[in-house]
Order: structure tokens, then C-alpha cells, then sequence
């Protein structure tokens, strides 16, 4: 991998987060504060929709970038194992880093809600068991609970992205490492039976 | 093309990108709300504005992504630039300025959501128009809560850090992304 290839992979792994973010964040049954409920065929279709958008820029854009990556940033002097995994490592790491920052503004809100949830629960639990009721707290539209689990999540991303996500890093690491390696297999193979077809031909 | 070129190629590329991806989400949210709120938006509206988000998208995707190499060279200029100083100890000036940036970003937050407080207190007018109040559901009757000053407290505080650089962050990141580079690659396990 060149240099500019790696910076390339780690824009592609961001963007690939903010992509899934976005699609989340603009689902229409996520942000309409709403009692009444859409049709059904409608609203399942519009989530597959989501749903497979948000699958492709994982796939694209996190799991399977190495192609992509090598096509924007063109050829160029190829940095030694070593140094590639280094600068993999760290940049992949300043960018989380950057996410997981942009992340938390909006995700301390939803921090600061979870603590007030413990409070809650015993009144909520009194509220089933004694009195056979639904708690008010659970009273929630759709559209009411998609966006809480959605913001209790982004909080828990912006929170792991913030930490360093090592893991994530490790197994991005580990993933661009065996593609390459497995692009260049592809490539000595196809170069080895052109050359094979010269020599026939000649 | 030199560093300077390949950075702005990347560069170019990451916004085109980061706008095809808005551009997608919004080209759907426009079709399914056309599907699931009928009323709400009409099909012919939404079919224009489906037309206009594609067209920009096409653009985008032209501009951004299929013509950045040329883009680059124009911003950058000639071909003969030095090339920067590949520094030795970037990682903490990188988290540092990132830290500002993320701190600055923080107190933008904080500033935005203190003047919209006090925008629609000053203009809230209880008995003026009949269901004005349930527009302003969260400010009606209750101009502060608790919940809400804490938040702005902590974003405050988290903000005014990061500004400041950070210095505790900044120095556990770089030792541990450090110690991440020296461990020995999973591959040959």
C-alpha cells in the first residue's frame, strides 16, 4: 500500500461510519415526532431501503475499500510492511478519533438521559406488576423509540470511537493486510499467465 | 503529481462523497415520504425533488470523484512544489488540533443551543395563537430545566478542555496508539 492509499482507506472508513450515521438520521420514521402511524408496506419498504443503502456503505466503504482506495489514489511509491501497518494504525486512529469528537455533542444529551432511567425503573415496574398498566414511560410512538435507540447507540459509538476503538482498528489492520495481499495473488497470477500466452505465442 | 496533488485528490474525493452521501439519503427520504405521509408531500413534488437531488448528485460524482485529479491540479497549482516535511512527530500535533477543533466544535454547539433557548423564550406568547403551545411543547411553562443546563455544563466544560488542547487525552492516545503499533501483527500468529 502507498501512503496516499492509506489516508485514502481511513477517509473511506470514516465517511463509511458518517454514511450509515446519515442514513439513520434521515430515515423519515426516525425524525417525525408522530402518534399516528404511516401505512405498513410503505414504511417496510422505505426501511429495506435504508437498510440496504446503509449495508452497501458498510460494505463499500469499511469492509471492502482496498479496491476503491487504490483507484482514487492512483499509483505510487509502495511503503514497507512494517511502515504500512504504522501508518495504518495511526491514522486510522486520529480519524476515529476526529469521529468519535464530532459524535459527542449531540450524543451528551442522551448520556446525561441515562442515569435518570434508574430512577425510573422501579415506578415503571410498579406500574406492571402492581397495577397491570403500561408505564408512561413506555407510552412512546414509533418514531419515538427509533430515535431513542438510535441516540443511545450513536452515544455508545461516539464513546468507543473516543476510546480509540481498538478492536475495530486491530481487525481493519488485519482485513487490508489479507486484501492486499490477496489483490497482489490475483495480479501475479494474471502476470504469469500473460507471460506464459508471450512465450507460446512466440 | 506530488504529495500536495495526492492530498487534495483525496481531499476532493472525501467531499464528493460526503455529498453523494446526503444527496442518496435525501433522494430517499423524499421518495419515502412521499410513499408513507401522502398528503404530507406530494408524488410531484417529491418526483421533482428527486430529479434535482439526482441531477446534483450526477454533478457531484462528476466534479468530486471523476474529474478530482484535474481539480487538485488546478487548486494546487504547478507541479513543482517542494514537497512538506514529512514531521517525524505529527500524531500529537495531529490529536492536538484536533482536540481544538472538537473543542471549538463543542462550544459552537453550546452557544447554538443556548441563543435558540433564548430566542424562542423571548418569543413565546402563551395565549397568542390557539395551539402555540403545543408547537412549543418543551419551553411552554418551563423555560429551564435541570437536564438541560446540565448538558450545557458539561458541553461547556468538555468544550473549554479540548480548546485548551487537552493535554491528558492527547498524551494517553499518542502512548497507546503507540503501543499499538509496536504490537507484533496478528497476520503471522
Amino acid at each position: 500500500m502507498t501512503r496516499v492509499q492509506i489516508l485514502t482507506k481511513t477517509t473511506l472508513t470514516i465517511l463509511g461510519i458518517y454514511a450509515v450515521l446519515t442514513l439513520c438520521n434521515s430515515y423519515p420514521g426516525g425524525f417525525m415526532y408522530r402518534r399516528e402511524r404511516p401505512a405498513i408496506v410503505p414504511e417496510i419498504l422505505s426501511l429495506s431501503a435504508f437498510t440496504v443503502l446503509a449495508a452497501l456503505a458498510v460494505y463499500l466503504m469499511i469492509f471492502n475499500n482496498t479496491k476503491f482506495s487504490k483507484r482514487i489514489a492512483g499509483p505510487g511509491e509502495i511503503l514497507r510492511p512494517g511502515t504500512q501497518r504504522a501508518l495504518l494504525v495511526k491514522s486510522l486512529r486520529v480519524g476515529l478519533v476526529v469521529a468519535g469528537l464530532m459524535l459527542l455533542p449531540r450524543s451528551i444529551p442522551t448520556m446525561v438521559k441515562i442515569p435518570k432511567i434508574f430512577f425510573l425503573i422501579r415506578p415503571a415496574l410498579n406500574d406492571i406488576i402492581v397495577c397491570k398498566s403500561v408505564p408512561d414511560i413506555l407510552r412512546l410512538s414509533h418514531s419515538e423509540w427509533f430515535t431513542n435507540i438510535y441516540g443511545f447507540l450513536r452515544a455508545i459509538l461516539a464513546l468507543y470511537l473516543i476510546y480509540g476503538a481498538p478492536r475495530f482498528i486491530r481487525w481493519q489492520v488485519k482485513h487490508s493486510v489479507r486484501q492486499e495481499s490477496n489483490i497482489e495473488k490475483t495480479i501475479a497470477t494474471k502476470c504469469a499467465g500473460t507471460n506464459a500466452e508471450r512465450a507460446e505465442n512466440e | 503529481m506530488n504529495k500536495m496533488h495526492a492530498l487534495a485528490k483525496i481531499m476532493l474525493s472525501g467531499i464528493g462523497i460526503f455529498f453523494a452521501i446526503r444527496l442518496i439519503a435525501s433522494i430517499v427520504t423524499a421518495i419515502s415520504l412521499a410513499l408513507m405521509w401522502r398528503g404530507e408531500l406530494p408524488i410531484f413534488t417529491a418526483l421533482f425533488w428527486t430529479a434535482v437531488f439526482a441531477l446534483c448528485l450526477a454533478a457531484v460524482c462528476y466534479i468530486f470523484i471523476y474529474k478530482s485529479e484535474q481539480l487538485a491540479k488546478r487548486i494546487v497549482g504547478t507541479d513543482e512544489l517542494g514537497e512538506p516535511d514529512s514531521p517525524v512527530k505529527w500524531l500529537p500535533v495531529a490529536f492536538r488540533l484536533i482536540s481544538i477543533a472538537a473543542g471549538l466544535y463543542c462550544l459552537h454547539t453550546v452557544l447554538w443551543q443556548v441563543t435558540n433557548t433564548l430566542i424562542r423564550y423571548a418569543m413565546y406568547k402563551p395565549r397568542s395563537v390557539p395551539g402555540y403551545k403545543t408547537i412549543y411543547t418543551g419551553y411552554a411553562g418551563r423555560f429551564l430545566n435541570v437536564e438541560e443546563v446540565l448538558v450545557w455544563l458539561i458541553m461547556l466544560t468538555i468544550g473549554i478542555y479540548l480548546v485548551c488542547g487537552a493535554p491528558h487525552f492527547v498524551r494517553w492516545h499518542v502512548k497507546k496508539t503507540l503501543e499499538q503499533c509496536k504490537q507484533p501483527p496478528e497476520m503471522n500468529k
